[in-house]
This record gives structure tokens, C-alpha cells and sequence, in this order.
């Protein structure tokens, strides 16, 4: 998913309202980095550690060893995950997540990574 | 074999990779992103695609290996005096990095799934590498140091950056040792080798301070002042449980080793009332554990007797009861001011004081001090005389202090029964003579009664003050609807509630006058109330006589019997004694006491010196007084106290009713008792009203058993049973 906000703007610096995460193709997602962190811990993990980024840098992370279809399903997984919460509070029901088989097994490996 | 190795390089390469990341984020050295994230793909890999030691083995092997480089490395070449302070950077260091470490930690533990419970988290890994690689080889050594920083410290200023040092490493000894140890390492090798150091400096130290030269007052400020400066210091860098056992430990060696040598002066201090010296060995001596203060309360209290007896002893005149109570109530504010200022208003120092004043109220000690009076008697004299007085401006302030002095008073008197019965003659006085100043501190103090007294006390006393008012409203409304003549007030007083017997009342024939208004208020009265039966007491009825046959004006104060004597002289100057008593018809004793009063009083004169049947007299002509207003007592000063004496029968016969009350209501609870038993539990209920002696409580015994309402058992005659 992508959104219309410039790039630059969000990810730059600390305190940026999105994370960019490339998969091994070399495919860009952006994430809101509240909801990454909240539904992979990893991923907080990993912001978390001692390389935080200055001003000018941007907040991206590359995952060398997912694929970029099984990171978009991350990325949409992650973004239905903060849906829910919502739909949650106003008392209606979730839809279903669906996960193509073929990617199931990445998947899987992929969320045990990166504990979602 | 081939693919086995591969996978061991891949294994290797993985492993190199997260060894590269830790070390340099230990050695302080910054970590690209991209490398930081492909560490989390090496645990990753590591964690699911290895078994689980290998990560475990390989991560502990570095964090020990990292730890033993720095203490060969830095510690070892610094030399003693630097050793904490390069310690305690080198452990603020080490833990930055952990913490900076933490999440590849975190991460470890979370997709450990088997070692957790068994082998203990990686993240305590960082800690027991600490411990056991450097801080376990040197801890003798550094608590030792600490220790001497800590002196050198106490003694001279207190520096910041000290502080801060040594505080970091306590906590590094907390950490290291109870993460991995648990509490029982920790309290082994850092608690237990520091304490002993700690108490051995403390214990030499002492032992080189001067203390005779020095004198006792000085080394109290001096242990003072030390013992709250390390206090300061050391919360400033340990926890809690320590500063209290560093404290014990200095309590130990400067206050309790030195106490007896400190109390040495202390019989003088308080002899002397050296108060800033007091209240400093008082702080002194609450340092030290299971210490009651004995010398200094046995000191205290012969301070407060020796004073108290003096302030009380000897006490003369007529009112000897307002200077005894003020006495004893200035004695009471000092010292319990002093026990407020000094000695930290500790209970157990009020307990002595209560017990010397208690001491001083009774029987005997009063009789040593030469007081004529029981202090129960006193304390209602002097409630009497207050409410007396009338120069007092304001009646809300005259009760409370009142009050407070009540409060303060009552509790030491021992018989409060005597006091009632006092207090009670005295109000009904001031009732009848009309020498109340102002009702509202009379009803609080009655209020005030009810709770230290019980309420059917009470209730006897606001039922005076209830007559009292009823007795106005009558007055007015009879002098308004009746012709009299004479100006009129009556009282009329339940009987049975004041303290009055209408059996010794005086029966003689009235003048015309007061017959004629007796008969009108009578017939007034019983028609409002037809069933009650009214008892003239004259003996407490003042007339005032206008006498005017002199060259001044005389206003006289007297009863109605001595009234109608002096009125026979209305119409003839001269009359023998029994000429007197065809008109009042009396008894010949009474009507002899009585003239005798109006001989005295100088208005007759008798021609035999004492007044007998066989006397004449006459109305004096050359009466002459300086006063205008002349009071006529009925009584004089020996019948006063012979309705003292009154008072204290009277109290003795309701002691006895009051045993016998109690002694039937323990034996119908407990149906049977033994001797002993039953002595000691009606002494426990009579306790503060009075004492009641073993003797006296057989003595209505007896008389119980006689009246049938107990008996003895048949077969053991130290037993009684109540019979229903």
C-alpha cells in the first residue's frame, strides 16, 4: 500500500510518521510506524537498537531474505491488523485476512521472523 | 559431508556476522542499519535453523570474553586510589552497551522457546558475565575501598562526583550478584564483607575519640552530628537495608558501648533542668535499641515529686483550695511541657508524671503536706469559686479554662465519689444564695460531668438547674397574680435530688408576715400541682430587714427564724426567753442557739453571758456597724465543718450501697464465686470511684449473706452462690 504524502516528508529523521521497508527485489513499502511496531515486534525491535536514524536519514529497513510479494502481504497483513482495532471498537465484524497459498510457507517464515 | 559443511559455513558465516554486531556495539563503536538488521536475520537463522546452545554457548563465550579483556586491560594497570572511579565508568559504560543491546537480547529470548525456564534469560547473560569474570575476582578489594571512601568522606566533605561513584557501584554489586546469584550471593560477597568492615572502622574509631576530655555533653552533640551525617551520606548510595545495618552498626559502637559512661551526668542535668542538654541526650539515647530510659525517668520523677510536694505543702487559708489546684496545675504545664519539648512528648514519660501526681492526691501524702482538706473536696471548692465570680467579662472562656483545669485535675483524684457529693452541695449553694454569675458555663460544666461522672450523676445535677429556672417562672408568675406586700422569691427544689433533708427542718411559728404569704404561694401552688407536698426549709430562707431606728440605714441578712426573734422588738425593747418562745414555739435548744447568733451579732444583748431559758434581752440601742449591708449567718465556722463531716458519712453509707449493688450484680452474671475471686472483681469495678479496701467489700458480704441474697457454699466455705 502506498500512500499520496510525499516520501521524504514521513520517513526523514527519528520521528518519522512512516517506515519504508524494502524487500530483496528491491520493492518499497511504506508503513505507518506506529502499526509496525505494534504488530511486529521485530521490526520494534530493530528500531529500537542503537542506530537510530538522524535528521536526513531515512527510516527504512531491508530485508534481504523476503520476497517483495510476501513482504506486500506483511505490509496489508500489518495495515488489517490496526483495521481491526477499529472495526473492534465500533462493535462490528472483522472481515477475513485472506493468504494465497502459494506464499503460505514464506509467509509463515517471514511472520516467525519477524514475530506478526 | 558436503552439504553438512556447508551448512556449518553458512552456520559460521551467520554466527560471524552477530559476533561482529555485539562486540562493536560493546566496545562503544557505532552499528550500521544494515548491519544491525542482518544480526536480527542471524538470530534469526541461528535461533530455528541451529539447536539452541550454539547461540547460547557462542554469546555467553563473547560477553566473557569482552569482560576479562577489560579487567586485564584497564583495571589492573590503574592503581588503588583510581580503582573506583575507573571502575565505576567501566560498569556505567558496560551497561549503556547492554542496554543498547538489549532488543538482539529480547529478540533471542523471545524465539527461545525451550531455554527459557531452564537456563535463564539471555538477557541476564550480559550481568553474569560481569560478575563472575570481573567483579568476583575483585570484590574484596573494592568493597574495601568503598569503605574507606565512604570514611574519608563522612569526615571530610562530601563531593558530588564521590557520590555518584560509589553509588554506582553499589548498585553494580546489586545487579551483577542478584541477577545471577540471587539474593544469597549478593548478601554473601558484598552485604556481609562490607557490614563487618564498616563495623570494624566504626568500633576503632570510637575507641580513639577522647570521651573523658571531651565530657559527656559535647560527645552527645558530637555523636549527634555524626551519626546524622552518615545517615546522609550512605542513603545517598545504598539501599535501604544496608543504611539501616550501617546504622545499627554505628549505633552500636558510638552510642550504646558509650551509654552508661553518657548517663554518668544525668542525675544533675535534671536536677538542674538543663534543658538543651536534656533534649540532646533524650535524641541521643532513643538511638539505642530496647533502651527505656530508666535512669532518665527515675530522675524525672523524683524532679516532678520533689516540686510538686514543695508547691503543695503547707498551704493556708481560706482559700487554701484555689492556691492548691493553681499550684498544681502551673507544676502539671511545666513538666508536661518539658516531656512536650524535650523528651519528644513521650508517652511513657506522661505515664511517670501521671503516677507522681496520683501519688500526691491521696490521703496520706496530703496529710504529710499538711493540707486540711481531701483533694477531692478541693477540686469542688475551686469549681465553686470560679463560678462564683463575678468580675469575669467573658463566660465562654471562664468554662473552658475551667474545664481544662477539670480535665486535667480529675484524673488524679481517687475518690470521685467525694468529689460529686461536694460538688453537688456546693452548686445547690450557689443556687439557692443566687451567687451564680451566669448559667451556660453551669450547664456545660454539668455536660462536662456527665461524661467523666456517668449520666445519673449528671441527670441529679441538671434537674437543680431545671428547678432553678421552673423556680423563677413561679416567682414572677405569683408576685404578678398576687398581692403581697413584701418582695417575694421562692424556690422550689425536688427533694431527693438536692442535697437538702427536709427532716431536720425548723418548726416554729413564722411572723404574721411570711405566715400570710406561705399560705397565699401554698394555695397557688397546689393548684398547679395538687399531688405535691411542700416542706418549708427557713433555715435556708434569707430575709433582708430594713432597720431604720438608727442614725444610718441598716439592710440585715438573715434566716426566717432569726428574722421573727427580731421582729418581737418591733413594738417593745425588752423580752425574756420564754416570752420568746409563746410566740414562735419552738424547741428551747434551737431557739437558744439561735438567739445566741443575734447576741453575737451585737443587734441584742443578753443579760447572762450564755443564753439560757433564764434569759432577758433587749435590743441594743448604740448598734453601730461600718457596714451598711449585714449579713447574719445561720451557721458558724464549726458547723461548716461539721457538714463536712456530714458530707463524708454521707459518701461512706452510699459506698456501702454502691459495694452492695455491685457485689449482687457480679454474682447474678457469674452464679458462683470464690472468695478471692469475687474481692478482686468488685475492687476492679470501683476502681478511680474509690478505693475499697478487701475488709469493707467482706464487711457487706456478710451483710448480703445475712439479707439472703447470697450464701455460702455447704461444702466450701471460701465459695458463694447467688440466690435468685
Amino acid at each position: 500500500m502506498s500512500h499520496s504524502e510525499p516520501i521524504e516528508k514521513n520517513c526523514v529523521g527519528p520521528d518519522a510518521e512512516y517506515v519504508k521497508l524494502i524487500s530483496s527485489d528491491q520493492k518499497e513499502f511504506l508503513v505507518k510506524r506506529t502499526h509496525a511496531e505494534t504488530y511486529s515486534k521485530t521490526i520494534k525491535q530493530i528500531l529500537s537498537g542503537p542506530t537510530n536514524c538522524s535528521e536526513g536519514e531515512t527510516n527504512q529497513i531491508e530485508f534481504s531474505q523476503i520476497s517483495s510479494k510476501v513482504l506486500e502481504i506483511i505490509c496489508n497483513y500489518i495495515e488489517y491488523k490496526a483495521q481491526c482495532e477499529i472495526i473492534m471498537e465500533k462493535g462490528e465484524e472483522i472481515p477475513e485476512f485472506d493468504i494465497p497459498l502459494e506464499e503460505a510457507t514464506d509467509v509463515m517464515m517471514a511472520a516467525s521472523f519477524l514475530q506478526c | 559431508m558436503y552439504s553438512g559443511n556447508l551448512e556449518m559455513a553458512v552456520r559460521d558465516a551467520k554466527w560471524r556476522q552477530l559476533e561482529l554486531v555485539i562486540n562493536n556495539i560493546l566496545n562503544s563503536k557505532s552499528v550500521s542499519l544494515p548491519n544491525w538488521l542482518q544480526s536480527f536475520e542471524s538470530i534469526y537463522h541461528l535461533s530455528v535453523q541451529e539447536d539452541e546452545d550454539f547461540l547460547r554457548k557462542k554469546v555467553i563465550v563473547t560477553l566473557e570474553r569482552f569482560v576479562k579483556q577489560l579487567s586485564k586491560g584497564h583495571l589492573s594497570s590503574t592503581s588503588l586510589e583510581t580503582l573506583l572511579s575507573t571502575y565505576s565508568t567501566l560498569w556505567c559504560q558496560y551497561r549503556e552497551n547492554c542496554n543498547c543491546m538489549r532488543p538482539l537480547l529480547l529478540y533471542m529470548d523471545n524465539l527461545d522457546v525451550n531455554g527459557k525456564t531452564a537456563l535463564g534469560s539471555f538477557q541476564k547473560l550480559e550481568l553474569k558475565a560481569w560478575q563472575t569474570e570481573l567483579l568476583q575476582p575483585m570484590a574484596a578489594d573494592i568493597v574495601r575501598l568503598l569503605i574507606s571512601k565512604i570514611l574519608t568522606n563522612q569526615r571530610d566533605e562530601i563531593d558530588n562526583t564521590s557520590i555518584q561513584i560509589m553509588r554506582e557501584v553499589g548498585f553494580s554489586f546489586e545487579r551483577a550478584f542478584q541477577i545471577s546469584g540471587g539474593n544469597q550471593a549478593y548478601r554473601e560477597n558484598f552485604e556481609m564483607p562490607f557490614l563487618e568492615g564498616m563495623s570494624e572502622c566504626y568500633r576503632k574509631e570510637s575507641s580513639e575519640i577522647k570521651v573523658e576530655e571531651l565530657g559527656a555533653v559535647k560527645y552527645v552533640e558530637k555523636a549527634l552530628a555524626m551519626i546524622q551525617a552518615n545517615i546522609d551520606l550512605t542513603s545517598r548510595i545504598l539501599n535501604e537495608g544496608l543504611v539501616e545495618e550501617v546504622k545499627s552498626a554505628f549505633v552500636q559502637h558510638y552510642f550504646t558501648d558509650k551509654k552508661d559512661w553518657v548517663l554518668s551526668e544525668c542525675d544533675q542535668m535534671v536536677a538542674e533542668e538543663r534543658n538543651n542538654e536534656l533534649e540532646s541526650l533524650y535524641k541521643f539515647l532513643k538511638y539505642i535499641p530496647n533502651y527505656d530510659f530508666e535512669e532518665l525517668k527515675s530522675n524525672f520523677k523524683n524532679l516532678v515529686e520533689k516540686n510538686l510536694i514543695a508547691s503543695i505543702t503547707n498551704l493556708k487559708g481560706q482559700d487554701v483550695h484555689m492556691k492548691f489546684i493553681n499550684n498544681l496545675l502551673e507544676c502539671h504545664i511545666k513538666y508536661r511541657n518539658m516531656i512536650r519539648e524535650i523528651f519528644d512528648d513521650d508517652n511513657s514519660f506522661v505515664t511517670v508524671l501521671d503516677k507522681v501526681f496520683v501519688r500526691a492526691m491521696k490521703k496520706n501524702t496530703m496529710k504529710e503536706a499538711n493540707i486540711p482538706l481531701t483533694s477531692a473536696e478541693m477540686l469542688a471548692r475551686y469549681c465553686d469559686s470560679i463560678l462564683r465570680e463575678k468580675d469575669m467579662p467573658d463566660n465562654i472562656k471562664v468554662f473552658q479554662e475551667l474545664s481544662y483545669s477539670f480535665k486535667t485535675v480529675f484524673p488524679y483524684i481517687y475518690e470521685s465519689d467525694v468529689f460529686e457529693k461536694f460538688y453537688a452541695q456546693l452548686m445547690s449553694g450557689r443556687l439557692i444564695q443566687n451567687s451564680v454569675r451566669s448559667m451556660e458555663p453551669e450547664e456545660e460544666m454539668v455536660k462536662l460531668l456527665q461524661q467523666e461522672c456517668g449520666s445519673e450523676y449528671a441527670k441529679k445535677l441538671t434537674t437543680m438547674l431545671t428547678d432553678n429556672k421552673l423556680s423563677s417562672d413561679l416567682t414572677n408568675e405569683f408576685t404578678q397574680t398576687n398581692v403581697i406586700g413584701i418582695k417575694f422569691t421562692i424556690k422550689v427544689s425536688t427533694n431527693a435530688v438536692w442535697p437538702m433533708s427536709d427532716k431536720n427542718v425548723l418548726k416554729f411559728t413564722p411572723p404574721n408576715v411570711i405566715e400570710n404569704v406561705m399560705h397565699q404561694f401554698e394555695k397557688f401552688y397546689l393548684r398547679k400541682h395538687n399531688d405535691h407536698k411542700l416542706t418549708w426549709m427557713h433555715h435556708f430562707s434569707p430575709c433582708e430587714l430594713w432597720i431604720n431606728i438608727y442614725e444610718k440605714r441598716y439592710i440585715a441578712t438573715m434566716n426566717t427564724f432569726l428574722l421573727a426573734i427580731l421582729l418581737l422588738f418591733q413594738d417593745r425593747d425588752q423580752i425574756s426567753f420564754n416570752e420568746v418562745n409563746t410566740f414562735l414555739n419552738t424547741d428551747e435548744n434551737t431557739l437558744a442557739r439561735h438567739v445566741a447568733i443575734l447576741v453575737d451579732s451585737k443587734f441584742l444583748k443578753s443579760d447572762t453571758k450564755e443564753v439560757s431559758a433564764a434569759s432577758t434581752f433587749k435590743f441594743n440601742a448604740g448598734y453601730k456597724n461600718k457596714k451598711t449591708i449585714v449579713i447574719i449567718p445561720a451557721a458558724s465556722k464549726r458547723v461548716t465543718l461539721k457538714e463536712n463531716s456530714k458530707i463524708i458519712k454521707t459518701v461512706e453509707a452510699d459506698r456501702k450501697g454502691f459495694l452492695q449493688t455491685v457485689i449482687v450484680r457480679v454474682m447474678k452474671k457469674q452464679k458462683e464465686m470464690c472468695h478471692n475471686d469475687l474481692i478482686a472483681e468488685v475492687i476492679s469495678k470501683t476502681e478511680g470511684r474509690f478505693s475499697a479496701s478487701a475488709s469493707m467489700i467482706k464487711k457487706e458480704i456478710e451483710s448480703l449473706i445475712e439479707r439472703e441474697y447470697l450464701s455460702r457454699k455447704p461444702d466450701n466455705k471460701n465459695v458463694y452462690l447467688y440466690i435468685a
